[in-house]
C-alpha cells in the first residue's frame, strides 16, 4: 500500500531533554495505526510534530510528497488533526466553526448538507447554535472530530479521541473510522483504550522514553 | 450544630482571619504573645482609623463651609437618603434579574442538593453579604458624623472632643446600618420570591416585577425635579435618619425614630425569611455560578480569568448563524475576525480605539516636534496592544490556526488585516480632522497605513517570538498560555516606527520641508516589509 505520510529522522527536544528520539514512521493508505505508550513517553510530542503544530528539532514530515513546512498549504490540505483537549473560538457556534473550516479548506461546496449530516450523526444538531464554552467534554470531542470530517483529507491524526465519549458515540466513531479506512485514508490514533486498539488497529506503534517501535 | 450556621461561621471566620492577616494580625496564632500583640493591634488601628476619619471630616467640613448650605445636618440627612435610596434601587433591580444569593460550585454540589432549611440559608447568605455591603455605609456615616462635629467646633480640635466624635459616630451607625440592612433584606426578599420552587406561585409576580422596579426608578428620578414628590419619597427615610445626624433632638424624638428603624429592620428580615421558605437553591446556584467564579477570580487577582468569564457572560449562550458574506480560502480569517469582533464589541474596547484616534489627532494637531514624538510612541504602543488581541486569542487555539492550509504571510495579513484597517481608518480620520495642506496631507495619508502596519507587525513579532507551541497546546486556561507584548517588543516597535514617523512629524511641523515626508514613504515601506518577513519567520519557526 502506498505510503501517504512519511516522517524521517523526526526528533524533538525540550532544551537538554530529548522527548522524542530520531524516529522514522510511515502511514499507509487505507490503514489504521494505533500509537500507545505509558504517560510521558512522548506520544503527544510525536502527534504534534506529525500534525505540524510543533516544529521538530530535526527531521522532516512529508504528506504525499509535500513537505509539511516547505509546502505547508499543500501538506495541510491533506492532513487533519484532533487534539486530546480541543479548544474553540469562544464567539462562534458549532455551525460557524464548521463553516469556517470548510471554506478555509476550499471545501464549501455542499457544506450545509455535509454539516447537517455530521451534526445529526454525532447528536449535536440541536446544539449547533450553542457557543462551545457551554459544551461538555464529550460534546467538545465530538465537535473536534467533526472539524476533521467536514473537509477532505488523506491523513487523520487523533490524540485520545474516545476518552470522554459515550458508548454509542464510540461505536459510531469506530464505524466511521472503519469506513474512512475503506476510502483510503491513513489514520493514526493515540489511545489507552485496549478495545479500540483491538477493534481497529492494522498496526500498533509503541513509544517508550521517546523511542518508537512497532509492536 | 446546624450545617448552615456551621458553614456560615466557618466562612465568616475565614474571611475575618484573611482580612486581619492583611492588616497584620494572625487570628489562628493562639500564643500568649500574640494575644498581647492583639491589644496593640487594636489600639494602633483604632488610632489610625480615627486619624483618617478626622482628616476626612476636616476636609468635609471645609467643603461644607464653602457651600451655601443652611443646615449641615439637613444636608447630611439628604445625603443619607439619597445614598440608601439609590443603592437600594440598584439592589432591587439586580435582585429581580439574578439571584442575590451567590453560590459557588462547591455550594451548588454540597449545599444546594441537600434538604437544609431554606430560611436558614437565606438568612445566613444575607448576613454574609451584608457584612461587606454595610462597610461603605458605615464609613460614610462616620465621615459625615466627624464632619458634623468639626462644623460645631469653634476653637479647633482637642482630645476632649474625641468623645463627641465617637458618640456622634455611634449614634449615626445605630441608625444607618439597620436602615441599610432593612432595605437590603427587602430587596433580597424580592429576589427570593423570584426563586420560589413553584412557578405557579410567582408567575403573576414575575410578569410585572421588573417593570415595576423600572417604574419605581423613574419615580425616584422624577422626585429629583418635583419638590412635592421628593418630600413624599424622602420622608420614610429622612424621618429616621434625623436621629442619625440631627444636631439637637429630644430623647423621645430619638427613641421614636429608633423604634421606626427597628420596625423597618424587623419587617425586612421577616420578609426575607418568609420569602426564602421555598427558595429553589439549585436555580439560584445556576444563576450565580458564573458570578461566584468571577468574584473568586477577582479576589485572587486573576484578572485574565475575570476577562474570560465576563466575555462569556457578555456573549450569552446561542447565536443564529452569521449572515456576513464569506469567501473561501484566506478570506475566512477576515470573516472570522469580523464575526468575533461584532459579537464581542464592548464599551471598553471602543474606548481603546477612541484613545488611539485621540493620540493620532494629537500627532497631527501639535506643532511641537518632541511632544509629537511622545504622542507617536504612545500611539504605537496602544495600537500594538489593541490590534494583536485577536492574534493572541487565535494563538490560544493553535491547533485550529496552524491546521489551516495557508501560507504564513497570507495568514498573518488576514489575521491582522481587519484591525490594521481600522487603525488606518482612524488615522485618516484624525488627519482629515486636523486639516493639513493638500500635498502634505497626501504624503501623510500614504504613510498612515504603513506606520500602522509597522506597529502592528512589530507587536505581532514580539508575541509570536515569545510563544511556544507546547504552551499553546497545554490544557489549561487558553489565553494565559499566550505571550503578551513585553518591554523588548515595545522597544522594537518604537525603533521600527521612530524614523519614518519622525520624518513625517518633522514635515508636519515644518511644512516647507516636505521632502522629509516624501522620503519617509519608501523607508517606511521597507521597514514594513522587513517586519512582515520577520513575523512570517517567527510564525513558521515557532517551536
Amino acid at each position: 500500500m502506498p505510503q501517504i505520510l512519511q516522517a524521517i529522522g523526526l526528533s524533538h527536544s525540550y532544551g537538554a531533554f530529548q522527548a522524542l528520539a530520531p524516529t522514522d514512521l510511515a502511514l499507509s493508505e487505507g490503514e489504521i495505526s494505533v500509537l500507545e505508550g505509558p504517560n510521558g513517553s512522548g506520544k503527544s510530542t510525536l502527534m504534534l510534530c506529525l500534525a505540524g503544530l510543533m516544529r521538530p528539532t530535526e527531521g522532516t514530515v512529508r504528506i504525499e510528497g509535500y513537505d509539511l513546512y516547505a509546502d505547508e498549504p499543500e501538506a495541510k490540505r491533506r492532513l487533519a488533526f484532533m487534539p486530546d483537549v480541543p479548544r474553540f473560538y469562544t464567539e462562534m457556534t458549532a455551525w460557524e466553526h464548521l463553516r469556517f473550516l470548510a471554506l478555509a479548506h476550499d471545501a464549501g461546496e455542499g457544506f450545509e448538507t455535509r454539516a447537517e449530516q455530521l451534526l445529526k450523526e454525532f447528536g449535536l444538531w440541536e446544539a449547533r447554535d450553542l457557543l462551545p464554552h457551554l459544551y461538555s467534554r464529550g460534546m467538545s470531542l465530538k465537535l473536534g472530530l467533526m472539524f476533521a470530517l467536514i473537509r477532505p483529507f488523506k491523513v487523520l491524526l487523533l490524540d485520545e479521541p474516545t476518552s470522554a465519549l459515550d458508548a454509542v458515540t464510540s461505536h459510531m466513531f469506530v464505524a466511521r473510522l472503519t469506513a474512512l479506512r475503506g476510502q483510503g485514508a491513513a489514520i493514526l490514533l493515540s489511545t489507552h483504550d485496549p478495545d479500540l486498539k483491538s477493534g481497529l488497529a492494522d498496526r500498533v506503534f509503541f513509544l517508550e522514553h521517546g523511542r518508537l517501535s512497532v509492536a | 450544630m446546624d450545617p448552615v450556621w456551621t458553614l456560615f461561621s466557618r466562612r465568616t471566620f475565614a474571611q475575618l482571619a484573611y482580612w486581619l492577616s492583611v492588616l497584620g494580625y494572625n487570628l489562628r496564632d493562639r500564643t500568649r504573645t500574640n494575644r498581647f500583640y492583639f491589644i496593640y493591634f487594636c489600639i494602633f488601628w483604632l488610632i489610625w482609623i480615627t486619624a483618617v476619619f478626622a482628616l476626612l471630616g476636616a476636609s468635609g467640613a471645609n467643603f461644607v463651609r464653602s457651600l451655601p448650605v443652611g443646615s449641615p445636618s439637613a444636608l447630611a440627612v439628604r445625603i443619607g437618603v439619597f445614598s440608601i435610596m439609590v443603592w437600594s434601587w440598584i439592589q432591587l433591580w439586580q435582585a429581580t434579574g439574578r439571584s442575590p444569593f451567590v453560590f459557588s460550585e462547591e455550594d451548588a454540589y454540597l449545599l444546594c442538593q441537600t434538604p437544609v432549611s431554606r430560611r436558614k440559608v437565606g438568612l445566613a447568605w444575607f448576613l454574609q453579604s451584608w457584612i461587606g455591603t454595610a462597610l461603605p455605609f458605615a464609613a460614610g456615616a462616620i465621615v459625615i458624623s466627624f464632619t458634623l462635629v468639626e462644623l460645631t467646633l469653634q476653637h479647633g480640635v482637642d482630645y476632649a472632643h474625641l468623645i463627641s466624635y465617637f458618640s456622634t459616630s455611634l449614634r449615626a451607625l445605630a441608625i444607618v446600618l439597620p436602615l441599610q440592612m432593612a432595605f437590603q433584606a427587602f430587596s433580597w426578599g424580592i429576589g427570593a420570591l423570584r426563586l420560589r420552587r413553584s412557578w405557579r406561585d410567582v408567575m403573576w409576580l414575575l410578569a410585572w416585577l421588573r417593570p415595576a422596579v423600572f417604574v419605581l426608578g423613574l419615580i425616584l428620578l422624577a422626585g429629583i425635579f418635583l419638590p412635592g414628590l421628593r418630600a413624599v419619597i424622602m420622608t420614610p427615610l429622612s424621618f429616621p435618619l434625623e436621629a442619625a445626624f440631627a444636631g439637637s433632638m429630644t430623647l423621645v424624638g430619638w427613641l421614636v425614630r429608633a423604634a421606626l428603624v427597628l420596625a423597618y429592620i424587623g419587617t425586612g428580615l421577616l420578609f426575607l425569611i418568609r420569602c426564602s421558605d421555598k427558595i429553589h437553591l439549585g436555580r439560584a446556584a445556576q444563576e450565580t455560578q458564573l458570578h461566584a467564579a468571577v468574584q473568586l477570580a477577582r479576589g485572587s487577582g486573576n484578572f485574565s480569568l475575570v476577562d474570560t468569564l465576563e466575555h462569556r457572560r457578555h456573549l450569552g449562550t446561542t447565536h443564529a448563524p452569521s449572515r456576513l458574506p464569506a469567501r473561501p480560502g484566506v478570506w475566512m480569517l477576515v470573516w472570522k475576525d469580523a464575526v468575533q469582533s461584532l459579537r464581542s464589541l464592548r464599551a471598553g474596547q471602543a474606548l481603546g480605539w477612541v484613545f488611539v484616534f485621540g493620540l493620532g489627532l494629537e500627532i497631527f494637531l501639535l506643532s511641537n516636534f518632541p511632544v509629537q514624538m511622545v504622542m507617536g510612541a504612545l500611539w504605537t504602543i496602544a495600537l500594538g496592544g489593541l490590534t494583536t488581541e485577536r492574534l493572541r486569542a487565535d494563538l490560544a487555539r493553535w491547533w485550529l490556526l496552524r491546521s489551516l492550509p495557508l501560507r504564513a504571510n497570507n495568514l498573518l495579513i488576514a489575521e491582522l488585516g481587519l484591525s490594521c484597517g481600522l487603525g488606518a481608518l482612524l488615522g485618516w480620520l484624525a488627519l482629515a480632522v486636523s486639516g493639513k495642506p493638500p500635498l502634505l496631507g497626501v504624503f501623510a495619508a500614504v504613510l498612515v497605513p504603513i506606520l500602522v502596519a509597522i506597529s502592528v507587525l512589530a507587536a505581532a513579532h514580539d508575541i509570536l517570538s515569545h510563544s511556544k507551541a507546547r504552551n499553546l497546546m497545554s490544557p489549561s486556561i487558553a489565553e494565559e498560555n499566550v505571550a503578551r507584548q513585553n518591554i523588548e517588543g515595545v522597544i522594537r516597535a518604537l525603533l521600527s516606527v521612530a524614523v519614518p514617523m519622525g520624518m513625517m512629524c518633522w514635515s508636519l511641523t515644518h511644512p516647507a520641508q516636505i521632502g522629509w515626508a516624501l522620503a519617509a514613504v519608501p523607508l517606511a515601506w521597507m521597514i514594513m516589509m522587513f517586519n512582515l518577513r520577520t513575523v512570517g519567520l517567527a510564525y513558521r519557526w515557532m517551536e
